[in-house]
């Protein structure tokens, strides 16, 4: 029994953390339909940004805390500018200029990590306070993950409101769904991107931030998470935030569970989930065939 | 389909970073000698060329400075082979076409292995400063090739011998290691070579980690779960990973006390630069490597270390004396064979004793250099001005380390 629920919470962490970091980028997509491939240079600015707030020192749990959502929001702010000087070309360009064109944009963050922070791998501490245990049973909860848990379920929770129960959140739907008639009905779309887009990018800032206690910084960081993060979009339906969750905790037992039964295979987890999806559901969980990328909590 | 589109992308850019071709000069007799150093001086890894060419440029100094090399000045010229063999080859040929026929450095095994044949063709001479993989001086051997750094087989028989010295308690050994060819065959080697020393001595649980892994809690995980009650008493473990992915085993497994659950860390391929990384979250571990600064007695390491901390306000690592070794052995060649050829090099460095930081060394007849191996403790202090000290330290003698 141990054995099976070991590598259930194990992949719960994981996933929960993958999510955080393909959200924003499944959100910028249902909205606006830019295949953000610099969302990883989002993400090392979160890390960067909260190494730096933090200096590398050891923080108190609340302050780690307050540090990481500032670093999402100087990442937002970053991510609002970048949409208003480079994004915005992108919004009526075919999908493959604006690849190419995040793609740039991603290698420039790349360098301007490498020229601000260096090329040395840097640290940040863990608080004391996520280095604990929590016991529920026969099973022991890694205090780290038991928070990731609450930010996770909170992030869902939080766009679902947004996007569902909202005015902005209809605005947003309306406009995902259609701009052109959005914008003839009077809904400011630019500022309706905007929004988003910085929404999305806080996302990737937070996440980050998250995961900069658990790691090595370096400028790669902006590439190392971006594969995996596409194919959860890609598998949990273009758009989807719901199914973005459900595929990020799939990838994460997925690859939990064979490290721990077959681990020859673990190496492979994100290509068999991906086939597997491919082949028996290829529209991913919450996508609908024939219309994918279409926003949804 | 975005997926594939995405790769097919990444891939043209990768490929289509275009180098301009210098121009053509051969190696002449006169002006200054040039010594082609290709490493990683960009990406994860560029500490690794960073500080290989700055051992390389203090050696350089130091020899330009007392005359040059049979009265020629030396020059490095640097190529960035940002830790991929295509790179490595194009500035191989790049530096073959400007008739720079002496090379250096090279990050990674696979940088070497991609480079030798081309060498081999163009009677270019590879010095080896930092590829470790045996299989350069064995199956892949050819007599252009000179390794200035440890074998992996020297590095693991190096590990091997000190656990069996310095651990005799320890029951059992686990390993967590990179998932590619060479981590498993070093943990094969470790084992056995363990087992022979120590015939009492059992192999645990082996976790083989894929090398881009970032997130690591389900290896950690699956490592220590199975550990009995007193494994902080009666196991080790056998550590593989460098850079990130030790930085990412350490933090991760630092809510499970991973590193407190065995009774010795043995990290095996990890260097200084790690603890510096980590500083008060590393934890109790052995590194076993090429070299740490106060390792060795001699004058000249005295010197280099000396002079290295003047000129860059920090004491030398492995990488920094790889660099600077490798310009020493040249000279020691270059200067017993009153000649740059490339086949009176060879000749002489299998010949010449060859003067290192280290002590006076030579080249055995499979082009590998007869070494001691470095052992050091390194953990986090808080209280240390670093955040971490080095307490320990310890030379395995080239005659233990070489099977």
């Amino acid at each position: 029994m141990h054995n099976v629920l070991l590598p259930f919470v194990g992949g719960l962490g994981q996933g929960v953390l993958l999510f955080l970091i393909a959200s924003g980028l499944t959100l910028i997509y249902g909205v606006m339909r830019v295949l953000n491939f610099s969302h990883g240079g989002f993400f090392m600015l979160g890390a960067y940004f909260t190494y730096t707030l933090a200096r590398g020192h050891v923080l108190p749990a609340p302050l780690l805390v307050a540090v990481v959502v500032a670093a999402g929001l100087l990442t937002a702010l970053v991510g609002a500018i970048t949409e208003r000087g480079v994004f915005r070309r992108l919004y009526s360009l075919p999908e493959i200029s604006s690849l190419l064109a995040t793609f740039a944009l991603l290698l420039v963050f790349e360098g301007l990590g490498r020229l601000v922070w260096g090329i040395a791998p840097l640290s940040q501490p863990q608080s004391p306070a996520f280095l604990g245990e929590m016991h529920l049973g026969p099973v022991t909860l890694p205090s780290y993950d038991v928070f990731l848990y609450v930010v996770g379920a909170g992030v869902v929770v939080g766009l679902e409101w947004l996007v569902e129960k909202t005015e902005f959140g209809r605005m947003v739907r309306a406009t995902a769904a259609d701009r052109q008639m959005a914008a003839l009905l009077g809904i400011d779309v630019e500022r309706i991107f905007l929004a988003m887009f910085s929404l999305g990018i806080f996302l990737a800032g937070l996440g980050g931030g998250l995961v900069s206690p658990l790691i090595g910084l370096t400028p790669e960081l902006a590439v190392s998470f971006i594969i995996q993060a596409f194919a959860i979009v890609i598998v949990g339906g273009l758009g989807s935030v719901r199914g973005t969750l459900l595929a990020a905790i799939f990838f994460g037992l997925l690859n939990a569970y064979l490290v721990a039964l077959r681990p020859e295979l673990a190496d492979f987890s994100l290509y068999i989930g991906m086939g597997l999806f491919l082949i028996f559901r290829p529209q991913g969980i919450m996508g609908r065939a024939g219309s994918p990328g279409e926003l949804a909590a | 389909m975005i997926v594939r589109r995405m790769l097919v992308l990444s891939a043209l850019f990768a490929l289509a970073v275009p180098l301009a071709p210098s121009p053509s000069r051969a190696q002449g007799t006169a002006g200054a000698l040039k010594i082609g150093l290709i490493d990683t001086i960009s990406g994860a890894y560029a500490q690794v060329g960073t500080d290989t060419q700055h051992g390389a440029q203090l050696a350089i100094d130091e020899i330009n400075a007392a005359g040059g090399v049979g009265g020629r000045r030396l020059e490095l010229v640097v190529k960035d082979e940002q830790l991929n063999p295509t790179a490595t080859v194009q500035a191989l040929r790049e530096l073959q076409s400007a008739g720079v026929t002496i090379t250096m450095g090279y990050a990674s095994s696979a940088d070497c292995l991609a480079a030798l044949p081309v060498a081999a063709q163009n009677d270019m001479l590879v010095m080896g400063s930092n590829c470790i993989a045996t299989a350069l001086t064995t199956t892949k051997f050819d007599k252009h090739f000179f390794r200035v750094a440890p074998s992996d087989t020297m590095l693991t028989s190096a590990a091997a011998q000190f656990a069996h010295e310095h651990f005799p308690a320890i029951g059992t050994w686990d390993a967590y290691a990179p998932d590619y060819v060479t981590g498993h065959d070093d943990w094969t080697f470790f084992s056995e070579k363990l087992r022979r020393l120590s015939p009492g001595v059992q192999t645990g649980k082996a976790v083989f980690v894929p090398l881009a892994a970032q997130d690591v809690r389900s290896y950690v995980t699956a490592l220590s779960s199975d550990l009995p009650a007193d494994s902080a008493k009666s196991h080790g473990l056998y550590l593989a990973t460098f850079g990130g992915a030790t930085a990412a085993v350490v933090k991760q497994g630092k809510p499970e006390n991973l590193f407190g659950k065995f009774a010795a860390t043995i990290n095996v391929g990890g260097s200084e630069p790690t603890a510096a990384q980590l500083g008060a979250d590393f934890p109790d571990a052995w590194f076993v490597y090429d070299y740490y600064h106060r390792a060795y007695a001699t004058a000249m390491n005295r010197r280099f270390v000396a002079a290295y901390q003047k000129a860059y306000r920090d004491a030398p690592n492995s990488w920094s004396y790889e660099g600077y070794a490798t310009i020493y052995a040249l000279r020691s060649a270059i200067d017993r064979a009153k000649s740059v050829g490339v086949d009176q090099i060879i000749a002489a460095l299998e010949q010449a004793p060859i003067s290192t930081p280290k002590g006076v060394l030579h080249y055995r007849s499979d082009h590998e250099l007869a070494q001691p191996v470095t052992v050091f403790e390194c953990k986090g202090d808080a209280s240390a001005p670093k955040q971490y000290t080095c307490p320990h330290w310890a030379a395995i003698p080239a005659d233990k380390v070489a099977k």
